[in-house]
C-alpha cells in the first residue's frame, strides 16, 4: 500500500465483454489502438510484455495476477518512467452494462502523485482509442502527441 | 483529485472541435446520449432552462458562466425541484438531501490534438460530506461515452 490513491477510468463501449476482452489480451488489437503488443497466454502467473510496435523494445512488463476470461484480467505494471519505484498494478473489470460494457480500468499501488497523474493521461487516451476502435474501425492516432518513451 | 469537492473526467474524441461543441450545446443531440436538453443561448451570464424527462427547471442561478465557442464552457447545476425528484424516482429523504446541497459548477475543455479533441470535464463545488458527487461520478462516464459514440459515428 502505497498511501496514494487508486486511478480509477470507466468507459462504456458498444461492443461484446468478449470483444473487449479480446482487445485486453489479443496482441495484434493493442497494437492498433495502444501503440503496444501486449504479449502473454493470459495465465495466472505468466509473464507479460508491453512491446513496441516500432522497433519491438519491451516498455513494460509484468506477472499475470488475475485472468478470469471475459471478466477480470489483473497484472502488475512496471512504471517505467518512474525509474526505481516498486511495481503497481492494474486491473480491467467487463460487465454488460443498458446494452454496453462498462470497461472500469483500475491503477492501483502507485508509487507517487506524478505518476498518477501521468497514468491518468495514459488511460483516458488507451480507453478513448480502443472505444473508438471497437466502435467505428479507427483508433485514434495519438503518437503525433504523446512523448516517445510513452 | 483525492477529495469529494470535485470530479475530472477526460475523453478523446475523433472530431474537429466545432463537431465537439455541437455536441455538448445542441439541444437535439443532448437528449440523444443524455436525456437532458439545456435551453440558452449559451452567452456568458444568460440563464438556462433544464429539461429532463419532460420535466422543466427554470431558476434564475442556473446560468452560463463561461462561453468561448470551439474552446471553452462553463455553467452552473440545475436546482433540485420536487419535479424533478419525482419524475427520476428519488426517495424524499435523497430527494432532500440533494436540495440542500450547494450548487455546482460544471466546465468543459476542447483541445484540439491532431485529429481528436480531447475533452476535460471538471465538475466542483460539491459539498464533501455530500451525495451528488457519487452520483455525478457514476453518471458522467455513461453521458461522455455516449458524447463520443454519437460525434464519432456522424
Amino acid at each position: 500500500m502505497s498511501g496514494i490513491p487508486s486511478f480509477v477510468y470507466v468507459s462504456y463501449i458498444h461492443a461484446t465483454p468478449e470483444q473487449v476482452w479480446a482487445a485486453l489480451t489479443d496482441p495484434e488489437i493493442t497494437a492498433r489502438y495502444w501503440w503496444h503488443r501486449n504479449v502473454s497466454d493470459w495465465h495466472v502467473g505468466s509473464r507479460w510484455e508491453h512491446l513496441a510496435t516500432t522497433d519491438g523494445a519491451v516498455h513494460n512488463a509484468g506477472q499475470v495476477l488475475e485472468s478470469v476470461r471475459p471478466k477480470r484480467l489483473a497484472y502488475t505494471w512496471q512504471n517505467w518512467f518512474h525509474p526505481d519505484t516498486p511495481d503497481s498494478t492494474v486491473s480491467f473489470d467487463i460487465e454488460e452494462a443498458a446494452g454496453a460494457v462498462k470497461l472500469t480500468v483500475t491503477h492501483a499501488d502507485l508509487p507517487n502523485t506524478e505518476a498518477r497523474g501521468d497514468f491518468a493521461e495514459g488511460w483516458s487516451a488507451v480507453v478513448s482509442s480502443l472505444k473508438s476502435l471497437l466502435e467505428t474501425g479507427k483508433p485514434i492516432d495519438l503518437s503525433s502527441f504523446l512523448p516517445e518513451d510513452r | 483529485m483525492s477529495d469529494n469537492s470535485s470530479l475530472e473526467y477526460v475523453t478523446h474524441i475523433q472530431a474537429t472541435p466545432e463537431q465537439v461543441w455541437r455536441a455538448l450545446t445542441d439541444p437535439g443531440m443532448t437528449a440523444q446520449y443524455w436525456g437532458t436538453t439545456l435551453d440558452t443561448d449559451w452567452r456568458a451570464g444568460s440563464p438556462m432552462a433544464w429539461e429532463q424527462l419532460g420535466v422543466r427547471i427554470e431558476d434564475p442561478a442556473q446560468v452560463v458562466l463561461e462561453s468561448d465557442p470551439h474552446r471553452r464552457l462553463s455553467y452552473t447545476w440545475h436546482t433540485f425541484t420536487p419535479e424533478f425528484a419525482t419524475s427520476v424516482g428519488l426517495d424524499q429523504e435523497l430527494a432532500a438531501r440533494l436540495a440542500a446541497e450547494r450548487r455546482t459548477k460544471v466546465s468543459f475543455d476542447l483541445e484540439p490534438q491532431g485529429n481528436t479533441v480531447k475533452l476535460t470535464l471538471l465538475h466542483d463545488d460539491f459539498d464533501q460530506a455530500g451525495v451528488l458527487h457519487g452520483m455525478c461520478s457514476e453518471a458522467w462516464p455513461q453521458i461522455l461515452a455516449g458524447l463520443k459514440t454519437l460525434v464519432e459515428k456522424s
